[in-house]
This record gives C-alpha cells, sequence and structure tokens, in this order.
C-alpha cells in the first residue's frame, strides 16, 4: 500500500491552515475544512520545496502573536 | 438494479459484465486488494464455427487484469475494462493452463496460480433439454469444494439479477461474505447513479460502519486543565514538600529540596539566557541531577532536549549541530557550578515565568530507518494533555515508579514526570540493581518481559506494567504475567510525535489473554485515531491501513524540518476545521468492539518472490510455541538481489530442535512464508531503549562455518550440488540446506541436480524431511536409480567460466572429480566423463581412440567450440591426452590439459580377473580388497558406505568390472600421439611410481610440461587436500589463460 503522501509520481497542493501551519496535498483528494491551499497542483518535490521556502517559522501563529 | 446497471453499461459502451467487474474491482481495492485486481472468468470456447455439431467441453478460463490505480472516475474505470477485456476475448482460445505455463508464476499449495476470485455472468438463456422419452431439468449441484477463494456468479432473470458468492471456508466466514456482497451491492448502487464519481469519493462503508470508525471509537474529548509541567510540579511541591520525590543509590531527595536545586538551577540558566523559545541540551546520566535539570529548564521556558551520554561522539556531534542548544548541561558544568559555589547565590523560589501552552517543553530525537535523526518538537500543551491522562489512568504513580531507561526517550514522561506530578517517589535504577523497595509502576518494551521473569520478583511492578514500544503477543506476555497475576498490564502505543502514546489496552487482573497480537486498544482522552487507505478513505472492521493520530497530542513538528513536518503532519479531513493528523507509518486495523490491531510498520510489510508476507504471523506461530520465549521474523539481503526470510528465536529453556520447529511451521504456514533459515539466540540484541536491534541480528549461516566434511562419495557429490545450488564454496554434511538459504525454488533446482548427477528421482518433500546431507544421503540410499552412470556426468553445471571436463580413470567413474568442485570456486562448471560399457555393455570402446573420440563429441554437446579445459588421472590422462589431440586436429584449441599421475606408456601387463577387480573397485572406494568377493557382497559394502553404485544391480556391477578390464586391456595397445601446448602433470609423490621417468610425458608434448607433485598416493589424489592443490593450479592456470 503505497501512502498518498509519499507517491513520487502523484500530484500536490500545499494547504495552509490559521496557524500558518502546512501541509502536503494530495491533489485527488479534497481539500479539509479550515484548510486553504497556497501552492499547487505541483510535483511532489516542487510542493515541499514550496514548504521549505515559505515556512520559515515552526511555531503555531497563536504562539507567535502571544509573544509579540 | 438490474435495469439500471444495463442502462449504465448501454451509456459507457460496455456489457453488465464489465460494470460487474469494475464494481467487484472496487470492491476488493477497497478491501485491501491493492490496484491490480485480476479476476478469473469461464468462456464458452466455442469461437470456431465448426465446433457447432460438435458435443464436449470447450470452457476456458480468461484472466481479466483491472487496474484501479490512480483514483479514475467509474467511466473511466469501465472504459479501462472494456479496453482490456477486448483484447482478453480476441485471445480467449489460449487455454488457461498455458498461460499459466507460460507466465510460470511462483506457484504455491496455498493460492491458484494467477487470480483468486472468480467473477461469472450467467447470461444465456438456460437450454431446454428435449429426450424423446425423457424430462430434463438442471439441477443445482452442491458444490463441498471450492477451486477459488471467492467465486461471484450473477444470473440474468427478467428485470433481476441474482447473484450468489461461493467462498473457501477457511479464509472467510459467512459474515464477512456477506458484508462483501452487501459492499458490492452499495459500489454498484452508486457507480449507476453517478459515473463521474471517483474511486477515493466511494464509500464502501455503510452509515453505521463509518459512524463508528471515525466518530464513535473517537469520541473521547475530555477538559484539562491548563496547567504547564513546572506549574504541576510545584502544585505537588506545595501538597507534599516532605515526601521523597528521587531515589538514586544512596541518595533521597525530598519534594521540596528537589523543587529548591531545580529553582536555583532555574534562576542560574536565566542569567544565562534560557527562556522561552530556546533549547538547552542536558547530556547527564541518569542521576538526581538530570531530574534538577530537567525541572530547571522547564521552569525557565526552554525546551530541554535530552542526549543519552552514552551515545557515539558522531550522533551527540550531529544532535548538537542541529538543534543548536543555547547551553549544554554535562556533568563536569553541574560540578562546577555546585561545587565552584556560584550555584548556592541563587534563590531557590519559583522563577515564575509564564509559559505559553504553545511554547516547546522538549525536543526529542527519533531514528527513522532511512532519513537522519530529527528532532520531534513537543509543545507544553500536550505534555499538559498527556500527564492529565496518566495520573488519572494509572494508579501506581503514587507509589513508586522504577525509571530504568535513559531519559532520552519519551517514556520517561511517564515513568519520571508523572509520579513527581502526582506525589509519587521516582527510583533510578537498572533492572538488574535491587533496590530495596517494592515498585509498583514501570514502563518497559516486550523485549524487557524475558529479563523482567528472570530477575527477582521485585524487581516488577505491583500495580502496574505499561508495555510500550513494540509489538506485544500474548505469547509473550503469559509468562510474566503467571508470576504477576495481580497486576495490571497496559499495552500503550504510539510515537514520539503524538507525545508518548495515544492508545492503550488495559489487562486487567484475572483477564485471560490469547495468544497473538494484543491489540493496541483504544484512543486516549483527547486522542483520535485513524486507519485510512491509499485514497484517505476510512477502512472497514478487519482491513489493514495505515494508523493516522490527530488530537491533542500531536507535536508540533520536526526542528527545522518544514518539508518533512508538512509531510508527516497533514491536514485532518475527519476532525475539527484546521485540525492536523500525524501519519504514523504504522500498519493496522479495527476489531469489532472498537479496539486497535498493530500490525507492524508499512516499510517492514515485505513482499517476497510475488507473495505478500506477514512478518508478526510468522513471529506469533513461532511464539505460540512453549519452548519458545521470543521470536523475530524479517527479510535480510545480506548478499544484493538474495532477500531470504529469516526467523531469530530465543529458546525459553532446552535448545530447540530447528528442524521440528520448521516442520511445525510448514504445517501452520503456507510454504512461502515458512522461513528459509531459522536462527537459534540466547537472547535479542536491544538498541540503548530496550526495543529489538533489528540490524545487529546476526546474518544465518555466515558464523556456522562448515560442519563436518563428507565421509562418503554420495555425500560429498551431495555437498558439492548443495554447495553449488546455494552459491556457496562448501557446505558440510551436517548443514541443513534450508538454514543455508534454501527456498522452495532452489529445492527444485537441487533436485533437479540430484537427479542428473545421481540418477535419484527425489521429492520436494524428500529434502524438507531430510534436509541435511547426511541425512539426505541416506535417503538416496534407499530409492532406486540408475546409480550416476551416464557418460556425461554434470558434477556442477553453475557458472561463467569454460567448463573442466574430466576423463574417468580405469575404474569408469568419474563422480570423485566434484572433490575439486568446491575449491575451483562456484563459477567453475565440471564435468565428468564415465565408460560407457557401464550402462551399455555391447558398446565398449576397441581403442582409446575411439573412446576418445566418442567423449570428445559428449563434450562438444556441452561447449561446441574452443578453448577446451581437459584432466584426466591415471588412464584417464592417457584418454584426456588424444581427446585433446583429436580436438586439436579438428581445428579447436585447448587451453588445458592437466593429468593426474598418468604414465603414458605402459607395457601390456596381465589382465585382471572378475574378482582382482572387484578387489580393484573396493579399494579405488577406500574399502579393502578382501571385504567382500561377490558383486552382492561389493554392493552390500557399497550400501553400508552410501555409495552411489550401491544403486546398480549385480549385472550392472559386473557390466562395470568388464568396463574396467576393457581400459586395462585398452591402455596396453596405446602409443599416445603429440598434443601441442602446455601440459599439467600431476605426480602422487607417494606412489611407488613417484621416481619413474619423470621426463616420460616430453616425447608426446610440443611445449612444456609443468610438474606438480601432489603429497599423496595414486589412490588418493581427489583426497581434500590433494584435491585443493590440484585446484589451486588449476585456477591459477586458467586465470593466466584468462588473461
Amino acid at each position: 500500500m503505497t501512502n498518498p503522501f509519499d507517491d513520487p509520481e502523484g500530484t500536490f497542493l500545499v494547504l495552509v491552515n490559521e496557524e500558518n501551519q502546512h501541509s502536503l496535498w494530495p491533489e485527488f483528494a479534497p481539500v479539509p475544512a479550515g484548510w486553504r491551499a497556497v501552492h499547487g497542483p505541483d510535483t511532489r518535490e516542487a510542493a515541499l520545496r514550496y514548504v521549505t521556502e515559505n515556512w520559515t517559522d515552526l511555531r503555531p501563529a497563536s504562539l507567535l502573536s502571544a509573544s509579540g | 438494479m438490474r435495469d439500471q446497471l444495463v442502462t449504465l453499461a448501454r451509456q459507457t459502451g460496455t456489457s453488465l459484465f464489465m460494470v460487474l467487474q469494475a464494481g467487484l474491482a472496487s470492491v476488493l481495492n477497497a478491501l485491501g486488494a491493492g490496484t491490480d485486481i485480476p479476476l478469473g472468468t469461464p468462456v464458452a470456447g466455442r469461437t470456431d464455427d465448426a465446433l457447432d455439431g460438435l458435443v464436449g467441453m470447450f470452457v476456458n478460463t480468461l484472466v481479466l487484469r483491472t487496474s484501479v490505480a490512480g483514483n479514475p472516475t467509474f467511466r473511466e474505470l469501465l472504459g479501462r475494462v472494456r479496453e482490456v477485456n477486448l483484447a482478453a476475448y480476441a485471445n480467449q482460445d489460449v487455454p488457461f493452463e498455458r498461460l499459466v505455463e507460460v507466465l510460470n508464476p511462483v506457484r504455491s499449495t496455498a493460492v491458484s496460480p494467477l487470480f483468486q476470485v472468480m467473477l461469472v455472468l450467467q447470461n444465456n438463456a438456460l437450454a431446454r433439454s428435449e429426450l424423446p422419452g425423457l424430462t430434463a431439468e438442471s439441477e443445482p449441484i452442491d458444490a463441498t469444494a471450492v477451486k477459488f477463494d471467492l467465486r461471484f456468479e450473477f444470473v440474468e432473470e427478467d428485470a433481476l439479477l441474482r447473484g450468489a458468492i461461493d467462498f473457501a471456508t477457511d479464509l472467510y466466514e459467512t459474515d464477512s461474505v456477506r458484508l462483501i456482497a452487501e459492499r458490492l451491492a452499495r459500489v454498484l448502487r452508486s457507480m449507476a447513479a453517478d459515473p463521474d464519481r471517483r474511486l477515493s469519493e466511494l464509500d464502501v462503508l455503510a452509515d453505521d460502519e463509518r459512524h463508528a470508525v471515525v466518530t464513535g471509537w473517537n469520541d473521547t474529548a475530555r477538559p484539562v486543565e491548563p496547567l504547564a509541567l513546572p506549574e504541576l510540579f510545584q502544585r505537588q511541591v506545595a501538597a507534599s514538600p516532605d515526601a521523597t520525590a528521587l531515589v538514586f543509590g544512596d541518595t533521597e531527595c525530598g519534594y521540596a529540596e528537589l523543587n529548591r536545586r531545580a529553582n536555583r538551577l532555574a534562576h542560574l540558566l536565566i542569567t544565562r539566557g534560557a527562556k522561552p523559545g530556546q533549547i538547552i541540551g542536558l547530556r547527564l546520566p541518569r542521576s538526581t541531577e538530570l531530574v534538577t535539570a530537567l525541572l530547571a529548564v522547564t521552569k525557565t521556558g526552554a525546551a530541554y532536549l535530552p542526549i543519552d551520554p552514552a551515545y557515539p561522539a558522531e550522533r551527540v556531534r550531529y544532535l548538537l549541530e542541529d538543534a543548536k542548544p543555547a547551553l549544554v548541561l554535562t556533568p563536569e558544568l553541574m560540578a562546577d557550578l555546585a561545587h565552584g559555589g556560584e550555584l548556592a547565590t541563587y534563590p531557590d523560589s519559583d522563577p515564575g515565568v509564564p509559559i505559553d501552552p504553545h511554547s516547546a517543553a522538549y525536543v526529542i530525537y527519533t531514528s527513522g530507518s532511512t532519513d537522519r535523526p530529527k528532532g520531534v518538537v513537543v509543545e507544553h500543551r500536550s505534555v499538559t494533555d498527556y500527564l492529565a491522562w496518566t495520573t488519572r489512568a494509572y494508579r501506581g504513580v503514587t507509589g513508586t515508579a522504577l525509571v530504568h531507561s535513559p531519559v532520552a526517550f519519551d517514556l520517561t514522561v511517564t515513568a519520571l514526570i508523572t509520579p513527581l506530578v502526582s506525589g509519587g517517589r521516582v527510583v533510578l535504577a537498572d533492572l538488574e540493581d535491587p533496590i530495596g523497595v517494592p515498585v509498583d509502576f514501570m514502563k518497559a518494551t516486550p523485549s524487557h518481559l524475558p529479563l523482567l521473569t528472570n530477575l527477582p520478583a521485585a524487581v516488577s511492578p505491583g500495580t502496574e506494567l505499561l508495555l510500550g514500544g513494540e509489538a506485544l503477543t500474548g505469547e509473550a506476555l503469559a509468562p510474566w504475567r503467571a508470576l504477576h497475576p495481580d497486576v495490571t498490564v497496559f499495552n500503550v502505543y504510539g510515537p514520539t510525535e503524538a507525545t508518548v502514546n495515544c492508545s492503550e489496552y488495559r489487562i486487567d487482573p484475572g483477564v485471560e489473554v490469547p495468544d497473538g497480537p494484543v491489540p493496541i486498544g483504544r484512543p486516549q482522552a483527547n486522542a483520535r485515531l485513524l486507519v485510512l487507505d491509499a485514497l484517505l478513505r476510512p477502512v472497514p472492521v478487519g482491513v489493514p491501513g495505515e494508523l493516522y493520530i490527530a488530537g491533542a497530542g500531536l507535536a508540533r513538528g520536526y526542528l527545522n524540518r518544514p518539508d518533512l513536518t508538512a509531510e508527516r503532519f497533514v491536514a485532518d479531513p475527519f476532525g475539527p476545521a484546521g485540525d492536523r493528523m500525524y501519519r504514523t507509518g504504522d500498519l493496522a486495523r479495527w476489531r469489532a468492539d472498537g479496539n486497535l490491531e498493530y500490525l507492524g510498520r508499512v516499510d517492514f510489510q515485505v513482499k517476497l518472490r510475488g507473495f505478500r508476507i506477514e512478518l508478526g504471523e510468522i513471529e506469533s506461530v513461532l511464539a505460540a510455541r512453549g519452548d519458545v520465549a521470543q521470536a523475530v521474523a524479517l527479510v535480510r539481503e545480506d548478499e544484493p538481489g538474495d532477500q531470504r526470510l529469516v526467523a531469530y528465536v530465543v529458546p525459553a529453556g532446552d535448545p530447540l530442535d530447528l528442524e521440528e520447529l520448521r516442520e511445525h511451521l510448514r504445517s501452520i504456514l503456507p510454504d512461502y512464508m515458512v522461513p528459509s533459515a531459522l536462527v537459534a539466540l540466547d537472547q535479542l540484541p536491544l538498541t540503548t531503549n530496550g526495543k529489538l536491534d533489528r540490524a545487529a541480528l546476526p546474518a544465518p549461516g555466515v558464523d556456522a562455518g562448515p560442519s563436518r566434511e563428507a565421509s562418503n562419495p554420495q555425500e560429498e557429490i551431495l555437498s558439492g550440488l548443495f554447495a553449488e545450488v546455494l552459491g556457496l564454496d562448501r557446505v558440510g554434511v551436517d548443514d541443513s540446506f534450508f538454514e543455508l538459504g534454501g527456498h522452495s525454488l532452489l529445492t527444485a533446482r537441487l533436485i533437479g541436480r540430484v537427479r542428473t548427477v545421481l540418477g535419484v528421482q527425489l521429492s520436494i518433500r524428500d529434502v524438507f524431511e531430510a534436509p541435511t546431507v547426511s541425512a539426505l544421503a541416506r535417503r538416496l540410499s534407499t530409492k532406486g536409480g540408475q546409480g550416476a552412470c551416464e557418460v556425461l556426468i554434470p558434477l556442477r553445471v553453475k557458472g561463467t567460466r569454460a567448463p573442466l571436463f574430466c576423463v574417468h580413470p580405469s575404474g569408469c567413474i568419474s563422480w570423485s572429480y566434484i572433490a575439486l568442485a568446491s575449491h575451483l570456486g562456484p563459477d567453475q562448471p565440471i564435468y565428468g566423463l564415465q565408460a560407457r560399457g557401464i550402462l551399455q555393455p555391447d558398446a565398449m570402446p576397441g581403442s582409446v581412440e575411439e573412446m576418445a573420440a566418442d567423449y570428445a563429441a559428449q563434450i562438444r554437446s556441452v561447449q561446441p567450440e574452443g578453448p577446451y579445459h581437459l584432466l584426466g588421472w591415471s588412464f584417464g590422462g592417457l584418454v584426456a591426452h588424444e581427446v585433446a589431440r583429436q580436438l586439436q586436429e579438428a581445428g579447436e584449441t585447448v587451453a588445458l590439459l592437466a593429468t593426474l599421475d598418468s604414465h603414458p606408456v605402459q607395457e601390456a601387463g596381465e589382465v585382471p580377473d572378475d574378482q582382482e577387480l572387484l578387489g580393484a573397485i573396493l579399494v579405488f572406494f577406500n574399502h579393502q580388497p578382501d571385504e567382500a568377493d561377490t558383486p552382492a557382497g561389493v554392493l552390500e559394502v557399497f550400501r553400508r558406505d552410501g555409495n552411489p553404485l550401491a544403486s546398480l544391480d549385480e549385472q550392472q556391477l559386473m557390466n562395470c568390472v568388464r568396463a574396467w578390464r576393457n581400459n586395462v586391456v585398452l591402455q596396453g595397445g596405446f602409443r599416445p600421439g603429440r598434443y601441442r601446448g602446455k601440459l599439467l602433470h600431476f605426480v602422487a609423490a607417494q606412489d611407488q611410481h613417484a621416481n619413474a621417468n619423470p621426463r616420460a610425458w616430453e616425447p608426446f608434448v610440443d611445449g612444456t610440461v609443468e610438474y606438480h607433485r601432489v603429497d599423496c598416493g595414486h589412490h588418493e589424489m581427489m583426497r581434500p587436500d590433494s584435491a585443493r592443490e590440484i585446484a589451486r593450479v588449476i585456477a591459477e592456470e586458467t586465470r593466466r589463460d584468462n588473461r
């Protein structure tokens, strides 16, 4: 069983939630509530590159706003 | 439904059968059958009009392969089915048996080849047989045995579509087949309703099933008091200041004291810059200082990073570079701070740093099997949530808890921190160290169980034992539980990424635990568990899928690894908006009672020669036996491309009979799941955190070394054949074929080789029952056969080098040359040439030249063109020389000619009589000449001794004697010609003729004669030492030749 997130041939989106957490997401599946696509459809590699370039601080948004 | 499906077929240009096929393939996919679904179906086989008038059975079976890969819509899927089926119908006359023969899939007694599920649509009007004077009607027959795992049959009756399912009752229960039928109906209905739906939108689950696996069994929400770890600890300090918090060796430390120490250190760390958002390394051995430092760091708001001092320097360097801690506390630094007096200058009051629930509490590094270690960042909110669970769920944490593992692993959060926020007493000690007080609570791995069982009972906890980190079986738990019947055992599950544990299965005292895997239970409070398939659909109960975890325990992610975090912590379609779920890489399935079963790592699920192997199943069969304490199965690839299934067993007491154990496995498991090697170990190797260290398991059969050497010709030949088939240099007579890596494919090859070389037909069963060289040799002598008397006998066929052809001595037989095989290596094919007269007494040659011409033809049947490599012993040297000469005369090249103690010119001596020759045969096989004086007597000696000639009858033995005599006669009248090239001449140095004219060969050679003295007698040139020496020279010569 190949996990859909591991499929090197798959087409992916990058999703972001309110905490600015990023998620790789296979294009075939509907985007879950509370998430929006910010990148893709694209290759897995390119989607992950987007994540690396754009999600530079893994701390949740609520913590960042709390610490000002 | 029939009309709807027929309409769908019409709309999509397909047939009703194709619609049923697409639906069935979709259901099987959703039940875990993969994306390539082959189904069998019968066809009438009457495509030719000429058959119309013929009575007879022409039915054939077609294999229709449906690919459901890539999440197609039903319309697309039907298009695929149409294309494949039309191509298949065009070739429907190819008999199924022929297909199996050509494709030659790996066969197993457990599954039918190419497909296991049959689909039939009966859409011919039932024929009415009108016979004069008779009424005829079709009646169904009760089938008693099914041919396939599942067989779906549909019949069109007016507007109805009736279906029936035959199933193998040893594979399926009626209820599960009924469920499959319901799922198929549901899928067909939704296909008809909306053919543009994609497979991922297809729900094979009934509404109530779906509700249970997504929501019902995950209804775990529970409020948690929002206090961070330092606050929880401080509250406990206030509640029980004088109680003992920590015991380490001879020292004890009360709650208030521990808090004061931690506070001083915290204040010091704050002045050195520790604050929320930073990481402080703890490179400390398990000690009071370590616990103090851990508490101190959390009080500053920074996150602690435990670094086991036992880690290799390389790993420590990597951790420090990756995590970049602001400060690392080491024993040296702690000693400096304490003894330098600096620490004492700081206040012992709580620093009172406010802690945001979303700030990081700790960073723990985990190793993936393929990736470099990654730091899991766990936030305070998750720790708070986990502690809320553990403090409520475990009674023993208010008593004495033993912490025996390094703090670098998060199981310590359970056994160290939970007691410290509950008023319990934590004892830091190894399991083997007697601590003098009874233990109430402990967390360990299942691999610790044998140790705990053997240690004094006081070491084991008296209230609760938590087992986690590895799969637990009832068998593994039973011995410990028998000694500790009053203890509640929890099988806990959870990756570091979900904060220690997220599910548990509670086993109360007195509750029976059946053999086999112990479930990992249900989700803990505020955790949700999902088992999803490759299209992210929840799988039905009983179907394996990948386990995802959602809820409060989810870590922030991997330190400085946004890409890795985004691919493992992903959007959760089943929970509250914006939630994430962590995909574990673990396989699991729901049980009907809402408990989860762990099935192993996704990456450990292996396919071997096309079969899916459930390693856990093999392990539980082994562990179910009373004489096996622990068992591990895995697939090794010690040589690239050579995958072998290996099982390791730890005996419960007496040494194990591995052959008997193998037989036991064969009686329970399908043949492809029987390990090719069983290895007994005194104990399983463990990593520092107490889990099985797979990398440290020894490769089978490497350290064993060859056992006893062959003691008779038959054993010698067999050990040569074992070695050849297994690709080993040599095999001892007590070595088991399977332990050395033999598997069913290799067994078939071995049987073929034995048939060719020894003329005896073995069955697979023979090899399984007598898997060692010596046992199989004994069995051979009980089987009739032609002996090994063909003219050309292939002693070793494998290998890429030019074969070596060896001519028999006057004694007619060539299999003694097998002794060369092991020393020439697995890449060197060897053939023997034997006297034609043994099997064809009327075809005895009249001259050496005639004999040589016969052998040259035999040689060319194997190797049509030179350069040739030839060897002969004694009389055989003369013949080999003549063969070489004839081949050269025919324009071929000869790259190697070797003679073993051959003397080129011999006066015709006396011709020996039968009696003398029978004695000579005995001598030839290392017996005394007077051990027997009749053919029957000689055969009896051979039988005792495992000689392949024992299978000859008396007549054939006498043929051999006559052929021998013929050789003696031929030798007397023979004068060699001239051979062009180099001759390797081996002299038996201990023979009486050793000092005869050493230059005797030179007149017959146009080139050099190279002499080699071998320290043995004339008859002993194929003894192991001599053969080794001869093989060494030959190997050197052929290598030179190849350059």
